[in-house]
């Protein structure tokens, strides 16, 4: 397979674009239903998890430079490795799936009422696969303009929705003790932290100049949870957190109490649009890649076309109807939390472990 | 339901035609058993979703599998809606 450099400043762009991705949307009020007014606590106490992560993807990334997590986990364990593997595979082309239909999803309901959902499918994996085939150079120059655009339109969303802003809605602060904000954090860690971040174990390896890469990603990380730590707040104090845990888009639903908010709905759309296309794509481009190593290919280009046919049959048929999809993201923590943070160190203490027993260890 | 049919049809046709010929010439066949593992399970269930057939569905494994999993979680943090 032909070798693909990008740099740490895009790899940061990408990691801020996918972390924010979908849950721009979705987070407020998954969090705000558990942990009420002090649902703005929880990105931050997420953010340990995530930076943990981070530390233990770059480390074995320096431990097998030019691989990527399907390739290490075969060359660290053998044949579990590549049972390892596959579960990580299936679980891109899930979370891609999921993200998927959760983008078209959202569209029907904020702007494209009439469209048949299957054509929006259809045009959206239309075009990840393309860029897919243009390669992760294309994708990451393409993204960290993208993506440094809409953040600018975030922070104008952001500073005309606080118009009404009443910041008494943040009181009292632990008021329902400390559990809920965990469980909240929990969800948090295993909804937008832990699956953003574990795509990167199949990017990081070819970023060209891995000086510094630690300090970008982690600031990119926290910048990310900074913007979804906003969203939330602003859902707080500006629709109250009764109010916000009722609706799906929350952050729809604070523009819309604004006067004049109908205008600023199209860079809403704009702005999830980006960001969400941004996770899915890099989903699909694991997947892809992913396949490709595993089952040792030249190219993974061969693959794009029936990936995306199998995206968008899964994404259609994952759930049956809304009420699944809903009651769906709280078992998502228990099934997602053990892929994305336990596989990463299991390898990592696994390796760890082998190159202590190498008689010249050169870690 | 002719026409959806119709239209899965050529849409799995353009994929084979598209990739199929190039992997054969290059004689690439671990690419095309990558391929074809990829697409047989893409084209089951969209002519299964077409269909309106009841086929085996990942998701709602997963529900079964994490289920008790989730409300014991729920439990031990005493957030139960």
């Amino acid at each position: 397979m032909e070798k693909e450099y990008i740099s740490a400043r895009q790899c940061m762009l990408l990691l801020i674009g996918s972390m924010i991705g979908i849950s721009l949307m979705l987070v407020p009020s998954l969090t705000i239903v558990l942990a009420k007014q002090d649902a703005w606590l929880v990105p931050w106490l997420s953010s340990i998890p995530g930076l943990v992560l981070i530390s233990l993807l770059i480390s074995l990334n320096k431990m097998y430079p030019g691989q990527s997590l399907v390739q290490y986990s075969n060359s660290i364990l053998g044949l579990p490795g590549y049972f390892l593997s596959l579960l990580m595979l299936w679980f891109f082309l899930f979370l891609g799936a999921l993200n998927l239909r959760s983008i078209v999803h959202f569209l029907t309901s904020i702007i494209l009422f009439e469209t048949p959902p299957s054509i929006l499918y259809f045009f959206i994996v239309l075009l990840c696969a393309y860029g897919i085939r243009l390669g992760l150079e294309v994708i990451a120059r393409a993204f960290s303009l993208l993506v440094a655009f809409t953040i600018m339109l975030a922070l104008i969303i952001q500073a005309f929705s606080m118009i009404n802003a009443d910041f008494a809605k943040l009181l009292p602060i632990l008021s329902n003790g400390v559990l809920p904000v965990i469980h909240a954090s929990l969800n948090f860690t295993s909804f937008p932290v832990g699956e953003a971040l574990v795509l990167f174990s199949m990017i990081i390896y070819q970023v060209k100049n891995l000086r510094g890469i630690g300090t970008k990603l982690s600031s990119g990380f926290i910048f990310a949870i900074f913007i979804l730590f906003l969203v939330i707040e602003r859902a707080i104090v500006t629709l109250g957190p009764e109010r916000a845990s009722r609706s799906i888009y929350t952050i729809a639903a604070a523009i819309n109490t604004v006067s004049g908010g109908g205008l600023i709905l199209p860079f809403l759309t704009l702005n999830g649009f980006v960001f969400s296309v941004t996770e899915l794509i890099l989903c699909y481009y694991a997947f892809v890649t992913g396949v490709a190593h595993w089952a040792k290919l030249s190219d993974y280009k061969p693959l794009i076309l029936p990936a995306g046919a199998l995206f968008m049959v899964l994404g259609i048929y994952s759930f049956s109807n809304p009420i699944e999809e809903a009651t769906f993201s709280s078992i998502w923590t228990v099934f997602a939390l053990p892929i994305e943070f336990g596989i990463p160190l299991l390898l990592w203490v696994a390796a760890v472990i082998k190159n202590r027993l190498k008689p010249n260890n050169q870690l | 339901m002719v026409f959806t049919l119709l239209l899965v049809t050529v849409a799995f046709l353009i994929i084979i035609l598209l990739e199929v010929p190039r992997l054969i010439v290059q004689k690439k066949w671990r690419d095309l058993a990558a391929f074809s593992f990829l697409l047989l399970p893409a084209i089951v269930y969209s002519y299964g979703i077409t269909l309106d057939m009841n086929l085996p569905n990942p998701t709602h494994l997963i529900i079964k599998l994490f289920d008790p999993l989730a409300l014991r979680l729920e439990q031990l943090l005493g957030t139960t809606q």
